[in-house]
């Protein structure tokens, strides 16, 4: 049988995001992949070197709709080392609790998607049911469901009230029980193990090799976690396990996002029980002193890394990111080779894939003129207003 | 002698970074400063190959997490950040402006296949001994030789076409 080659994207049914797959299959069989980035590039790190430190953290927090506080806290780290700057305890506590909200959240959604990926739906709106329910206490604490809006630089905007705490706590009671109840049906039902069980495979050392962070890594039995390996925020002092698994197939990744959401249930009830009185920022200088440094953060889907520095101006004079998902994009390729059609979509939702944070303009195209333009925030307000 | 000046003690930073110099003599190897979980350093472009070849040897398992890249007006910079014994080395190497040159490390560790593309498009930065350097982030259709992250690129709105080549860019998997 000849080759054939299926363009899967930019625009597809099975993707969550805008990006390219080139699959060349023998049969049912892939035989390779081409991967192309870039349809989400907004050009972040450029603006960011127009606009002031302040400024900047907004910016960076819609680099993702889901970690968006992983970016913020990794640019805030950078800031806050440059200029010298000493996070007051609680601060540092209140992030590493919106983080691991965060963590949460963003692991029941890709449960969620898992399930809807492999026809198992019900899965699917049970978990994003009950993804609400960490949704709605980060609305309580923030007032928003995403982009948070709590880092700045020198600490966090919104201190957590009595109420709050008390609201987490009976989020918690929630989770707890229905976390329980998703790791037994996700490790025991049959369809749903048959489905991932061996799929979407890679080794100990490809991961390694190629670079792979997070669930992705630890699900192949790379030991790393950056709030274990790199503490920052206030995982110095909160005791916690990292999760790893060996086999790196899909249940290996599922056991471990399952298991890193127990974790996380736990370090907060940790932090409700022992956050730290006292105030939550200290005043950052409008302009940052000349220097340069590197931050990581363990982000939902592995380390992300920013880096930033300042020519003592009032604007940074470059911010760097790297986003998990640019990092896992190796391991997604290697792990297509031999696999059937009908496992791609679950195998790209497998690392958990976010494509706006790796590629990081809005651009309309008229599809029957074939005219493009690129668009400013007015130019579509005052077109699309009515 | 201490390395650094910094509290509180970085013993296990100054012992790896003495265990790197080891591991790399004569490639002009410079200590720039020393920070908790951080090490800076900096050396010649023209080693770069072979400080990745002498410590994949010895750090069969190190971990390179990004290549930055920027315009300081004067020089191309390209910083590589890896991570030995969970602690973060960055390697600045400086570059001519006008051309921009280095050796690929994208065959000694495969990761930076993608770091060195995206650094070729938003910088020119030209990654020698690869057999293509096709675009990552910008569109295919983006004009030829405006980097944007370059202190000349001005910004503004410019009609740089629509990207979907359908993925014709790539390296085989």
């Amino acid at each position: 049988m000849s080759d054939m080659e299926i363009p899967v994207g930019p625009q597809h049914p099975a993707l969550k995001e805008p990006e390219s797959f080139r699959f060349e299959l023998e049969g049912e069989i892939v035989k390779s992949v081409d991967i192309r980035l870039g349809y989400v590039h907004r050009g972040i790190e450029r603006a960011c070197q127009d606009r002031t430190w302040v400024q900047a953290v907004y910016l960076i927090e819609r680099i993702c709709g889901i970690c968006s506080h992983s970016h913020t806290t990794c640019f805030c780290q950078a800031v806050e080392d440059i200029a010298g700057l000493e996070v007051p305890r609680r601060a540092r506590y209140i992030r590493s609790l919106i983080g691991e909200m965060e963590r949460i959240h963003s692991h029941l959604l890709w449960l969620g998607l898992a399930g809807h990926e492999v026809g198992f739906d019900t899965l699917f709106m049970y978990a994003w049911r009950d993804r609400e329910v960490i949704l709605d206490a980060l609305e309580a604490i923030s007032g928003n469901r995403v982009n948070y809006g709590m880092n700045t630089i020198g600490g966090v905007r919104r201190d957590l009230t009595d109420r709050d705490v008390e609201e987490l706590r009976s989020a918690i009671r929630i989770l707890e029980e229905r976390v329980g109840y998703y790791t037994d049906v996700a490790l025991e039902e049959s369809t749903f193990r048959n489905r991932l069980e061996g799929v979407g495979k890679i080794t100990k050392q490809q991961a390694i090799d190629l670079g792979t962070v997070g669930p992705t890594a630890r699900a192949a039995g790379v030991n790393v976690d950056l709030r274990r390996d790199d503490p920052y925020a206030a995982y110095d002092e909160i005791p916690f396990n990292v999760v790893t698994a060996e086999a790196g197939d899909l249940l290996a990744a599922a056991e471990v996002r399952l298991g890193e959401i127990r974790e996380s249930i736990g370090i907060m009830k940790y932090i409700l029980d022992n956050l730290p009185d006292g105030p939550i920022a200290v005043k950052a200088p409008r302009r940052i002193p000349p220097g340069e440094a590197c931050s990581r953060y363990e982000a939902p889907r592995g380390e992300d890394i920013h880096y930033v520095r300042s020519s003592g101006g009032d604007k940074p004079e470059r911010v760097k990111v790297r986003a998990p998902t640019l990092a896992n994009i190796n391991a997604v390729a290697e792990s297509m080779k031999g696999v059937r059609v009908a496992d791609i979509p679950i195998i790209i939702a497998g690392i958990d894939p976010c494509f706006s944070c790796t590629d990081r303009m809005v651009r309309l195209e008229d599809r029957i003129s074939g005219r493009v333009e690129v668009l400013r925030w007015q130019d579509l307000s005052r077109r699309y207003r009515r | 002698m201490s390395l650094t000046d910094h509290e509180p003690a970085l013993e296990t930073e100054e012992d790896l970074t003495r265990r790197v110099m080891d591991a790399c003599p004569d490639l002009g190897l410079v200590l720039e400063r020393i920070r908790p979980r951080r090490i800076w350093m900096s050396m010649p472009s023209r080693n770069v190959r072979a400080m990745f070849s002498s410590l994949k040897g010895i750090w069969p398992e190190m971990h390179l997490s990004t290549i930055t890249g920027l315009d300081t007006g004067s020089a191309i910079e390209v910083i590589y950040h890896f991570v030995l014994e969970k602690i973060l080395v960055s390697v600045r190497i400086g570059l001519d402006p006008e051309r921009p040159q280095v050796d690929t490390v994208s065959d000694i560790l495969p990761v930076a296949d993608a770091y060195e593309r995206e650094l070729h498009d938003v910088l020119g930065v030209e990654f020698s001994g690869r057999d293509s350097t096709p675009r990552l982030v910008l569109p295919d259709s983006w004009p030829e030789g405006y980097y944007p992250l370059r202190k000349s690129a001005k910004g503004g709105e410019k009609d740089v076409g629509h990207g979907d080549t359908g993925g014709t860019s790539t390296p085989r998997a």
